[in-house]
C-alpha cells in the first residue's frame, strides 16, 4: 500500500495564487521521500495540504488508504509534522512538551513517559532532560520538535525543511535522526529542503517541482540518467579565472550549459568524448591558464538544473 | 480531556507569567477603589445600601469584558510560533480548543474575581442572598466569561495581526461598561441612554448580580433572563469560534 497518492491536486488561495497546479506524486511506506524545489516551488502548501491544514481546491489525497477529505480524524492520528517554525513550548519542560503532544493523540501518561524514555535516548536528548527548554540550541530545539512528533507513533512524519537555519554539525546530527526514524521506527519520512546535498544522502525517493507541479519523480540514482554523462569539470589555479572562463565559455558553440563553483566551471556538452578535446584545445588557444580538466557523472544539482530549465536552488547545504 | 490538556498547558504558562493576572485586576480594582471612595457617603443606589456592594457586579463585568474580552490575542502568539499548527493538525477536536481556551480565560478571570471580592469584603461589601447567592453569581459569571471569550477567540480570526483585534476590543469594551447599570440603576440613566441600556446584555447580568448581592431573596426572573440570555449567547459564540476555527487558513 501507498503511505501517500497524491493525483491532480490544485490549491488556489483566496487571493487567486495558484501554489499546486495539477500534482501528481506517490509514496511508499517506510520510505524516506524528499521533495526538492526552490523557494516558491509550493512544497510548504503541499505539506500544509496533506497534513489537513489547507483544504485542496481540486484533486485527490489518499493516505494509508483513507480519503484525506472524507477521514481527517483517522489522517490526522496517523501522521505529525515538525513545521518550518519550531513548535515547541518554551514554557515547558522537555518531558511537558511531550506530555501535552502525547495527550493531544490521546494517549496514557504511563505510554508517554515509556515513549519519552525511548525517543530522547535515540535522539540525543537524554543529557538535556533537565535543563530548560528555553535555554536550548537551535539544533536541540529542532531535535526535540521530532521526538515530541514522534511520540504518537506516527506512520508518517512530515517534515518541512528540517534543517534551514542550522550549523553543519547539528545538520548532520539531524540526518542520522531521519534515517533512524525510518530504519529504527520503521516510520515513513515525507521530506522537503532545497538542500540537495540532503536530498542525496537521505532519501530513498525524490520528487523535483516547480511552479506547484511536478517534474520527476525518481530515484537519486535514476535521476542522474537523466543527464546522461556529458559533464566536463576544468579547474582553475586563481579564484578569479573560474568566472572569466566560464563568461568565455558560454559564447562557444559546443557548451548546452554551463555553472561555476569557486575555482571550477562544470560545462554541459552534447558528446563528451568528442568535445573534451576540442575544448581542451580552445582553452590553450584562448590563453586561459586551467590546472585540470575531465569528464564527470553529473551531481544532483546538475539534474536538478537540467530538470528545470536552469533554475538554481538558493543555498547549498555546505 | 483533551480541553483539560489545552487548559494544563495554557496555566503552566500563567503560573510562570503572574504579571499577566496582577495586570488584569489592577483596572478593576482601581475602580472599585474609586466607586467606592467617590460614592460611598451618598448611597446613590438607592435604599442606602454600601456603594461597594451595589458597584462590585459592575466592576466584575467590567473585569470580564476586559479580560475574556481581550483572551482572543492568545491566538496571534500561538500562531506566531508552531504551537498554533502542532494543534490543528492533530486529531483534538475544534470544539475541545475552543473550550480549553474558554477554560483557562475562565480560571484567570475567577483569580481576579477573588481579589476583588476579597477587597470588597475588606469595605463591607456582603452577598445578601447567602451561600445559595455566591454559587447563582459563580454560575452566571462563568457562562458570561464564556460568552465573552468565545467571541473573542472568534472575532481574532477576522483579524491577519493583532493590533486591529485589540483596537476593535477596546472600542467596545468601555461603552458596554457605561452605556449599562453598572454605575448607577436603570430608573435613573437618562432618557436617551435608557434604550441602549436595555439593548445591552450585560445590563442583564449586572442587575441579576446585584439584585444577588444587595436581596436575601433572589429575583428568578431577573436571573432566569440574565442566565438564559449569556447561555444562548455562549452557545452562539461557541459554535462561532469552532466554524472560524474550522475555515482558519482553509
Amino acid at each position: 500500500m501507498d503511505a501517500i497518492s497524491v493525483k491532480k491536486l490544485t490549491k488556489t488561495y483566496a487571493r487567486g495564487k495558484t501554489a499546486l497546479n495539477e500534482l501528481s506524486l506517490t509514496v511508499k511506506e517506510g520510505e524516506i521521500f524528499t521533495l526538492l524545489g526552490p523557494n516558491g516551488a509550493g512544497k510548504s502548501t503541499l505539506i500544509n495540504t496533506l497534513t489537513t491544514f489547507l483544504a485542496p481546491t481540486s484533486g485527490e489525497v489518499t493516505i494509508l488508504g483513507k480519503n484525506l477529505a472524507r477521514e481527517q480524524t483517522y489522517v490526522r492520528s496517523q501522521m505529525a509534522c515538525v513545521a518550518q517554525r519550531v513548535s515547541i513550548d518554551d514554557h515547558l519542560s522537555l518531558q511537558e512538551n511531550m506530555l501535552f503532544q502525547g495527550r493531544l493523540f490521546h494517549m496514557a501518561k504511563a505510554d508517554i513517559l515509556k515513549r519519552t524514555d525511548t525517543l530522547t535516548e535515540a535522539f540525543g536528548l537524554k543529557e538535556y532532560m533537565k535543563d530548560r527548554v528555553a535555554t536550548y540550541s537551535g539544533g536541540i530545539k529542532r531535535r526535540l520538535d521530532i521526538a515530541m512528533s514522534m511520540i504518537s507513533f506516527p506512520k508518517i512524519l512530515f517534515l518541512d525543511e528540517p534543517t534551514v537555519g542550522l550549523d553543519i554539525e547539528s545538520r548532520q546530527i539531524l540526518w542520522d535522526a531521519v534515517k533512524r526514524i525510518k530504519n529504527d521506527f520503521g516510520t515513513t519520512v515525507f521530506l522537503t529542503t532545497h538542500y540537495l546535498e540532503e536530498a542525496d544522502i537521505l532519501s530513498d525517493t525524490i520528487c523535483i517541482m516547480k511552479e506547484g507541479h511536478e517534474l520527476v519523480q525518481d530515484t537519486p540514482q535514476s535521476l542522474r540518467q537523466y543527464t546522461s554523462q556529458n559533464l566536463i569539470r576544468m579547474s582553475f589555479n586563481k579564484p578569479d579565472m573560474a568566472p572569466k572562463a566560464a563568461k568565455l565559455l558560454q559564447q562557444h558553440p559546443l557548451v548546452r550549459g554551463l555553472r561555476c563553483e569557486e575555482q571550477e566551471v562544470y560545462v554541459q556538452v552534447q558528446n563528451c568524448d568528442r568535445d573534451f578535446m576540442a575544448l581542451n584545445r580552445w582553452l590553450s588557444e584562448q590563453n586561459i591558464t586551467f590546472s585540470g580538466i575531465e569528464t564527470v557523472s553529473p551531481s544532483l544539482e546538475d539534474v536538478f538544473i537540467a530538470i528545470t530549465g536552469g533554475t538554481r536552488l538558493e543555498s547549498s547545504a555546505s | 480531556m483533551e480541553a483539560l490538556n489545552i487548559l494544563w498547558r495554557n496555566q503552566k504558562w500563567r503560573l510562570q507569567n503572574p504579571a499577566t493576572l496582577i495586570m488584569t485586576s489592577i483596572q478593576p480594582l482601581f475602580w472599585l477603589l474609586l466607586f467606592s471612595t467617590m460614592f460611598g457617603s451618598k448611597a446613590v443606589a438607592g435604599g442606602g445600601q454600601n456603594y461597594t456592594a451595589f458597584s462590585l457586579p459592575g466592576i466584575l463585568v467590567m473585569l470580564v469584558l476586559t479580560s475574556a474580552g481581550i483572551s482572543g490575542i492568545a491566538n496571534y502568539s500561538m500562531k506566531t510560533g508552531g504551537i498554533y499548527y502542532r494543534v490543528y493538525i492533530s486529531p483534538v477536536k475544534r470544539s475541545s480548543i475552543v473550550l480549553g481556551h474558554i477554560l483557562d480565560v475562565a480560571v484567570a478571570a475567577f483569580v481576579s474575581i477573588a481579589i476583588l471580592s476579597a477587597l470588597s469584603l475588606l469595605l463591607g461589601a456582603t452577598v445578601a442572598s447567602g451561600i445559595a447567592g455566591v454559587l447563582l453569581i459563580i454560575l452566571l459569571l462563568v457562562l458570561t466569561i464564556a460568552f465573552v471569550a468565545g467571541l473573542s477567540y472568534a472575532i481574532s480570526f477576522l483579524f491577519r495581526d493583532e493590533n486591529p483585534f485589540i483596537a476593535l476590543v477596546n472600542t467596545f469594551v468601555m461603552p458596554l461598561f457605561f452605556v449599562s447599570t453598572a454605575l448607577m440603576p436603570y430608573d435613573q440613566v437618562p432618557g436617551g441612554f435608557k434604550i441602549a441600556v436595555l439593548i445591552n446584555p450585560f445590563t442583564h447580568v449586572i442587575n441579576s448580580l446585584r439584585n444577588l448581592m444587595l436581596n436575601a431573596t433572589p429575583d428568578w426572573g431577573l436571573y432566569l433572563l440574565a442566565a438564559g440570555l449569556m447561555a444562548a449567547l455562549t452557545v452562539l459564540s461557541f459554535l462561532l469560534a469552532v466554524r472560524c476555527l474550522q475555515k482558519d487558513e482553509k
